[in-house]
């Protein structure tokens, strides 16, 4: 029997089988599994939310009618014979229109309410709150959209009725353009049609699936993993973007469905106003609209979907790297190895996602967008900008600036910021490095009466919570009543103003951080000096070495392996210290002082500037990131050296 | 194997069973009683608080039959306005608030977090708030709030150590010189003049501010920078002014009987040793501003209704309840508030306390603080500017400038992300 008949006589399993048992083509199905999923997943979401405004949009602009039912509506209603008129007009207009439910409400002052019955016009009552509450919206949008000169807000409201139908009001104007009515109508929902989404997505799973399979199979010349990871990356990479692309002109084809359709309703019901206006013997104007159909939902959401599909499909492809470089597959079998010890981490790890991971992602998420108070509740892929936020901050070079008075330092500059953090950290972290390291090497003394004592007070400043310390040095550097310059002018010298000047400035924050940091050094510099053994000073100074030789050759590099860590942490940490700059300088004078976190607090929780305070963390996070991998790398630091 | 799995289970169950009751726990926290309960939040303490909880606790007793009750939770004032921006739009914050009219604007525009109410009121409802209350707390055409107290910055002096009250600035300062003449070494005149809510009082005054009802940053005009050069005068020339003044400390040196005169705000007189003859007067005339009173901006405390909540009539009869006669009394005399009703003035406890009643003159020349989302971009730039007159002896003018400048440019930045 030939290789060939045998393998033909094999059963589907065993191929399968024999399929799982090389390495490299799991390593390489599970690429494209990862990447296919990810960005289907994030595709499909974002294909359905767009779908779905289209839909609101859709179904209620089967009956929307211009805002220019001007002449009817401003005399006609504001006046007494009006108020009898609005009822007929109403009525008229639901017959030629065939709409289900219209109501008209007169001006606020009025408040009468008409409901296309065609009988007389009634105030409104206790349950009609909603209704007024939409009036007196409407006309705030158009007064908002007049004073910023754009149209921010709709100045037509679509949403769903307690019935489920969609209900769209508009503002009627009259010949002044003042608004002095609302007309709305309700329609059952009208489905724009699907976009067969679940087929998009199963079949560019199997064909990703069976493609590389095949590709595989065919070509087991396919030497080294990395060439391997490539061909899961183009292939799935294709996939993705033939996809997103199809959807994404479904969704345009959808969207321009939906705006014709909208025009074709304006038109029909414009018309129908006028027939019902003629019959009560009025002619209306045809002054141009004053809201327009894009200011609808439907605003160019094929092409921010596109936008918003390309950088998913630019993502999950690299995520597809994780699968076919063998880390996927390295991981399941870890989790199949140690099932117990994963079960006993799964808590922990589930509470470190929800506090940690997603706050993190969605603050990375908001740094693309332009969030700020006013849209914070809108839908993301409308906010999204984009790497704009980033350009912004990091593309100010504008550091002097040249006025009146000099050479100015443009203090919110990012740079100026970097640099007085960058100098901040340094200064903090020697200054408190070398005062722990010369506490800790004078409490190691032999012999020393009451080092216990001199411990527990030394740790004392590191016990107390920072902003209370923060606080009090504050009040120690006020120029009248403060400590600190009373006692300067106790030994005959002049009141500095602290918070005056940069430079003093910058002072205040160091003496408070580096009392509130040497603690920590000096308690790890101590747990080190005291593992080191005795005679090896003994033989250095049988040997005739000073002191410096005996602290520079013996000291340091046992004390090392404990500081480098410490350094790093305490690098984290001042880089970050929001205390002490917030409370005790405040970033004064005028924002001179201003450390990279204080500055994005400032930018996001007094300027409600979200998403740009969300990319200034971004980058203070990628600053440390890189600083921490490099230092870790370069010193080694967890291993002890001889 | 069959050990390690036995443990494992066990273990599992032991966990299970800290987890499972915890859970019950959470759900029966449901109220089972018939009937509304609607919670409240207010960041009241001392005696704000206690007679807030009295009100609402006859409101409860006198609505126990319809099953309404309101509960109430104080919030520490640090976090209470993000809490709330926070809270409300998910659902999870309170029925009912009590806040100031300076967050509405942004609360608005960011929505799902106030309900108008102004529906349920009528015009006898207008009618019985004080001028400008209601006003304060409409925002483009909507009111969203009942307005309950009112606060503004006034002349607060000790009767001993200052007798006469000044009418005009220049008397403030003769007096405030003589008294430093008298003691050396001490301070006439102390109010926090560095931070800009106390700085929108001049302006106001020189007929300058800070927005305009459009929400254009109106910060650089002459008026604003003869404003700046009126504090640097009484701080170089008259030499009356405390230096690095915070809270905290003209706090102290009022209560030592250090400094005579303090300008601030009801909020001040809650620590203020009640042992002083404490005087309140409203804020003299500036003759180097045509005669014009010194304007501080007016605070309106109002109860607002959340969107989320289960009937926002029940809400708005609380609110009603709380702006009552009888509750604006005990807000009056046990809270030291002032409340927005025009009946509890003719009242002689109220007119005749030298406290409530000198607020209460304030008001005729107080100007509300604005209450759009602009105005939020006012408080950095105008902190940096204040900074730089009063530190780094920059000219009030570029100072002013540049803030007018920064503030249009963040102004404009929301708006065009609101597209």
């Amino acid at each position: 029997m030939t290789t060939a008949d045998a393998s033909l006589g094999q059963s589907s399993s065993s191929v399968m089988r024999s399929l799982w048992r090389d390495r490299r083509i799991v390593d390489a199905v599970l690429g494209v599994v990862i990447a296919l999923s990810v960005g289907l997943g994030v595709i499909m979401w974002t294909a359905r939310s767009a779908s779905d405004g289209l839909d609101t949009a859709a179904s209620a602009g089967s009956a929307i009618f211009k805002a220019e039912m001007a002449a009817l509506g401003g005399e006609a209603v504001q006046n007494a014979k009006g108020a009898d008129a609005v009822g007929p007009f109403a009525a008229q207009y639901k017959n030629q229109t065939g709409v289900e439910a219209l109501s008209i409400v007169s001006a606020p002052d009025r408040i009468l309410l008409a409901d296309g019955t065609g009988a007389a016009p009634r105030p409104l009552g206790v349950g009609d709150k909603d209704l007024y509450d939409r009036v007196v919206r409407l006309a705030a949008h158009a007064e908002t959209n007049e004073i910023e000169g754009q149209k921010r807000k709709p100045e037509i409201l679509i949403a769903q009725s307690d019935q489920g139908r969609y209900r769209a009001s508009a503002p009627i104007r009259s010949a002044d353009g003042d608004i002095v009515a609302m007309a709305e109508v309700e329609t059952a929902p009208v489905v724009a049609g699907g976009l067969r989404l679940l087929l998009w997505s199963s079949g560019g799973l199997v064909f990703g699936i069976a493609g590389i399979v095949f590709a595989m199979r065919q070509f087991p010349g396919l030497g080294t993993q990395k060439a391997r990871a490539g061909l899961v990356v183009v292939v799935s990479g294709l996939i993705l973007m033939v996809i997103a692309l199809g959807v994404s002109a479904q969704i345009a084809a959808k969207e321009e469905g939906v705006l014709s359709s909208l025009a074709l309703a304006q038109e029909n019901a414009f018309a129908a106003a006028e027939a019902a206006a003629a019959a009560q013997g009025v002619t209306l104007s045809k002054e141009p609209s004053a809201t327009s159909v894009r200011s609808l939902q439907a605003r160019g959401t094929a092409t921010l979907f596109r936008d918003s599909a390309l950088f998913v499909v630019a993502g999950a492809t690299l995520m597809s790297l994780f699968g076919s470089l063998g880390g996927a597959r390295r991981l399941g079998q870890t989790f199949v190895a140690h099932r117990s010890a994963y079960a006993y981490v799964a808590p922990a790890v589930l509470g470190a996602l929800l506090l940690v991971f997603f706050p993190l992602i969605y603050g990375v998420l908001m740094s693309f967008t332009d969030t700020t108070l006013f849209n914070v509740n809108t839908p993301i892929m409308e906010r999204w900008t984009g790497l704009s936020n980033y350009g912004a901050i990091l593309g100010d070079f504008d550091i002097v600036q040249r006025t009146a008075d000099g050479l100015r330092v443009d203090y919110q500059n990012f740079y100026w910021t970097v640099f007085v953090t960058l100098l901040w950290t340094v200064s903090n972290v020697v200054l408190g490095v070398t005062i722990g390291l010369g506490l800790a090497l004078v409490l190691n003394t032999p012999g020393l009466k009451g080092k216990t004592v001199y411990r527990i007070l030394l740790v004392l400043p590191w016990a107390v919570p920072n902003y209370i310390t923060a606080l009090t040095w504050r009040g120690m550097f006020h120029p009248q009543f403060g400590v600190i310059n009373q006692g300067i002018e106790l030994a005959g010298g002049e009141r500095i103003s602290w918070f005056d000047h940069f430079g003093t400035s910058f002072l205040t924050g160091l003496a408070t951080n580096v009392w509130l940091s040497f603690p920590f050094m000096m308690v790890v510099s101590l747990g080190a000096l005291q593992s080191i053994n005795r005679d090896m000073y003994e033989a250095a100074r049988l040997e005739g070495a000073s002191w410096w030789q005996q602290f520079r050759h013996i000291t340091l590099p046992s004390v090392q392996p404990a500081l480098i860590p410490s350094i790093i942490l305490s690098v984290v940490w001042t880089f970050n210290m929001f205390n002490v700059i917030y409370l005790t300088s405040a970033g004064e004078p005028a924002g001179a002082n201003e450390i990279l976190i204080t500055k994005a607090y400032k930018i996001g929780f007094e300027q409600y500037r979200y998403g740009y305070s969300a990319a200034y963390a971004v980058i203070i996070f990628m600053i440390l990131f890189v600083y921490g991998y490099f230092q870790v790398k370069a010193t080694s630091a967890t291993e002890a050296k001889g | 194997m069959f050990r390690t799995s036995n443990k494992f289970i066990l273990r599992l169950l032991a966990l299970a069973a800290l987890v499972v009751p915890t859970l019950i726990g959470c759900g029966t926290q449901e109220s089972e009683q018939e009937g509304m309960e609607l919670v409240m939040w207010h960041a009241y303490r001392g005696g704000e608080r206690a007679a807030l909880e009295e009100v609402i606790g006859s409101f409860n007793a006198e609505n126990a039959d319809r099953g309404v009750r309101v509960r109430l939770l104080a919030v520490p004032f640090d976090a209470y306005a993000d809490k709330l921006s926070a809270a409300l739009p998910q659902g999870k914050g309170p029925d009912l608030f009590i806040f100031a009219q300076d967050r509405l604007g942004g609360w608005v525009e960011s929505g799902k977090t106030v309900e108008p109410i102004g529906f349920y009121l009528n015009p006898t409802d207008h009618q019985r708030f004080l001028p400008g209350m209601v006003d304060a707390l409409t925002y483009r055409g909507a009111v969203y709030g009942v307005p309950l107290n009112f606060k503004s910055l006034a002349l607060i002096r000790n009767a001993d150590l200052a007798p006469t009250e000044p009418q005009t600035t220049d008397e403030l300062a003769a007096a405030a010189r003589a008294f430093m003449v008298a003691r050396p070494g001490e301070f006439g005149l102390s109010f926090e003049y560095a931070n800009p809510d106390f700085q929108g009082a001049l302006f106001n005054a020189f007929g300058g501010g800070v927005v305009s009802d459009r929400g254009e940053a109106i910060l650089d005009r002459e008026q604003n920078r003869k404003a700046f050069e009126l504090l640097l005068k009484w701080r170089d020339e008259d030499k009356i002014l405390l230096p690095e003044p915070t809270g905290a400390l003209v706090l102290t040196l009022y209560n030592e009987e250090r400094t005579p005169f303090v300008i601030s705000g009801p909020w001040f007189l809650g620590e203020v040793d009640p042992a002083l003859n404490t005087i309140v007067s409203p804020l003299p005339i500036i003759p180097e501003a045509d005669g014009a009173p010194i304007r501080p901006w007016l605070l309106v405390e109002g109860v607002f209704v959340s969107e989320t909540a289960p009937s926002s009539l029940e809400a708005f009869r609380v609110a009603q309840y709380l702006t009552s006669p009888e509750a604006a009394t005990i807000f009056a005399l046990k809270g030291r508030q002032l409340p927005t009703i025009k009946a509890i003035y003719d009242d002689p406890r109220v007119m005749n306390d030298p406290i409530l009643s000198g607020f209460r003159q304030q008001l005729e020349s107080s100007a509300p603080l604005p209450n759009i989302p602009e105005m939020a971009h006012y408080w950095t730039p105008g902190t940096t500017a204040m900074t730089q007159v009063l530190r780094s002896g920059r000219p009030p003018a570029d100072a002013l400038a540049e803030a007018q400048a920064e503030m249009d440019r963040s102004i404009a930045e929301m708006r065009r992300s609101g597209q």
